[in-house]
């Protein structure tokens, strides 16, 4: 295996991506020449329209996607011999949580990742137990997937890339289809995790203003980073990216 | 360690240790595809069907069987349309059904029968968690495991979908003839196919990065007891007399 200090010089850098392009096999491109610096430890989120290329940016770096570029995690960089152990320390949550559940049983999916790590069933079933307790799940892990509305859905998603203790946490529209509660509860737990970096896609700008200090804007290559504060304020750049500022810094009008 | 075993249980539990249930369902099937005679294969597929009854499973055992039999009907009907000897019972747009034809295509429609009816029973009693268990424990290849283990899996999740689309289908349509719901599944297949491609790939993304690396993790420790021993010779012997009588 590579030590880290072999590999490349940015291991301060969670993620390190240099000219990330990725075109798909029909011609569209989704990203071209993306270069941006996560330092450990720091919450970041990825804004930017539809089709910016933000969900292909997070598959592209466990590998899932293919590009063209570098890419380097923890400072490992991003090849087919570093991926186990790129895969050991990121968990990515898929913007759809039925693409991610795929076993019998809530406790067998999120048992999956930490077995496939190669962890004893007794480590294994004590993260199941903490995962599932951590987005309140618990009751349910002798569920099928299939049977859990969409929030819980949703949740027990978060639960399996939980229960593999990743210490880069990317999270595709995390909160998309939850209920407030839910939302608030994510939102909470979120904040919770200090010594995770968290790179977090969302149109959401609300809970990113809650959870992120950095602000990534995308459109197929990196436009703008910043701290959350100046780049959320900015509603003239947002709306020139069909986004707008987070409705807790907007004004409330009611509609007489 | 003893007492965290049970716990780590997911799911319903086999009936009995997943190894014994797969040497009886491979007896099973060897008989199947080997027993001489229509009568024989009638009488097994009673004894199936009373399995059935008996494990509490028939009506489930009943609604998978429903989904197979047009599959194994059409099959039947293909092998019969092959040239044959023997005397022409039938002669329809250029085909002629012979006897040997027929004989041959109901015994074929039997065999697939009987081979759905074991496959699906085996199925329906032990839990695709400890079918993975057991082919591991008997050192099978983790490329077969994994193939057996993602196709269960992937019918599971495609049949929910199915479920899914044609409830959205039904709820934007007013009362369907049947003319209408055959020209709507027609249609709704293509869209199917190409969805259930997707879901695929966008399953195996899900599984690579979780560390899937072509080997399906083992949840279930096995523990062989007296009782799996004499379930495996009482089945074993009973194919074998039923297959020698």
């Amino acid at each position: 295996m590579n030590t880290r200090s072999e590999v490349h010089p940015t291991q301060e850098h969670a993620i390190a991506c240099d000219n990330v392009t990725c075109t798909y096999p029909d011609g569209t491109v989704a990203l071209t020449n993306v270069t941006f610096r996560i330092p450990t430890g720091k919450r970041v989120a990825l804004i930017g329209p539809n089709g910016a290329g933000k969900s292909t940016l997070l598959r592209a770096l466990v590998g899932v996607q293919e590009i063209e570029g570098e890419i380097h995690v923890h400072g490992w960089r991003l090849a087919r011999k570093n991926l186990r152990s790129i895969r050991s320390c990121t968990g990515l949550v898929f913007q759809n949580p039925d693409d991610q559940l795929f076993a019998p049983t809530i406790g067998e999916d999120v048992a999956f990742g930490p077995l496939s790590l190669g962890l004893s069933k007794a480590e294994a079933h004590e993260r199941v137990e903490e995962a599932l307790q951590r987005v309140g799940l618990s009751a349910s892990k002798f569920r099928n997937p299939m049977h859990l509305s969409f929030g819980e859905r949703r949740r027990a998603a978060i639960a399996t890339v939980l229960a593999m203790r990743p210490s880069i946490l990317l999270l595709d529209e995390p909160s998309s289809n939850l209920d407030p509660l839910g939302r608030r509860l994510l939102i909470n737990w979120l904040n919770e995790l200090t010594d995770t970096t968290l790179l977090l896609a969302s149109h959401d700008l609300d809970m990113v203003a809650e959870c992120c200090e950095e602000v990534l804007l995308l459109n197929q290559s990196i436009l703008m980073q910043g701290s959350a504060r100046e780049l959320l304020t900015d509603a003239e750049l947002l709306a020139r990216y069909e986004l707008e500022p987070p409705l807790g810094l907007q004004p409330l009008s009611f509609r007489e | 360690m003893a007492s965290f075993l049970p716990a780590f249980r997911y799911s319903h539990t086999s009936p009995c240790d997943p190894r014994a249930a797969m040497i009886v369902f491979a007896a099973a099937l060897a008989t199947t595809l080997s027993i001489p005679g229509q009568a024989h294969m009638l009488l097994l597929a009673v004894i199936l069907f009373g399995l059935a009854m008996i494990s509490g499973v028939l009506k489930l055992f009943v609604r998978r069987m429903l989904f197979l039999l047009p599959m194994i009907l059409f099959i039947g009907i293909f092998a019969m349309l092959r040239s044959g000897e023997g005397e022409a019972l039938l002669r329809l747009w250029g085909i002629t059904l012979t006897s040997d034809t027929l004989t041959a295509g109901i015994s074929l429609q039997l065999r697939l029968l009987l081979v759905a009816m074991t496959s699906t029973l085996f199925i329906i009693h032990i839990p695709s968690r400890d079918i993975v268990a057991a082919m591991h424990s008997l050192r099978m290849p983790s490329r077969i495991i994994a193939t057996a283990w993602l196709t269960e899996r992937f019918l599971a999740l495609l049949s929910a979908d199915v479920q899914r689309q044609w409830a959205a289908v039904r709820a934007r349509s007013a009362t369907l003839t049947r003319v209408h719901r055959i020209k709507l599944a027609t249609m709704l297949t293509e869209t199917f196919i190409l969805r259930a491609v997707g879901r695929s790939d966008r399953m195996a993304d899900a599984m690579i990065a979780r560390g899937f690396d072509g080997r399906i993790p083992i949840h279930s420790s096995l523990r062989w007891t007296i009782r799996d021993t004499v379930i495996t010779l009482t089945g074993t012997v009973v194919l074998l007399v039923f297959w020698i009588c």
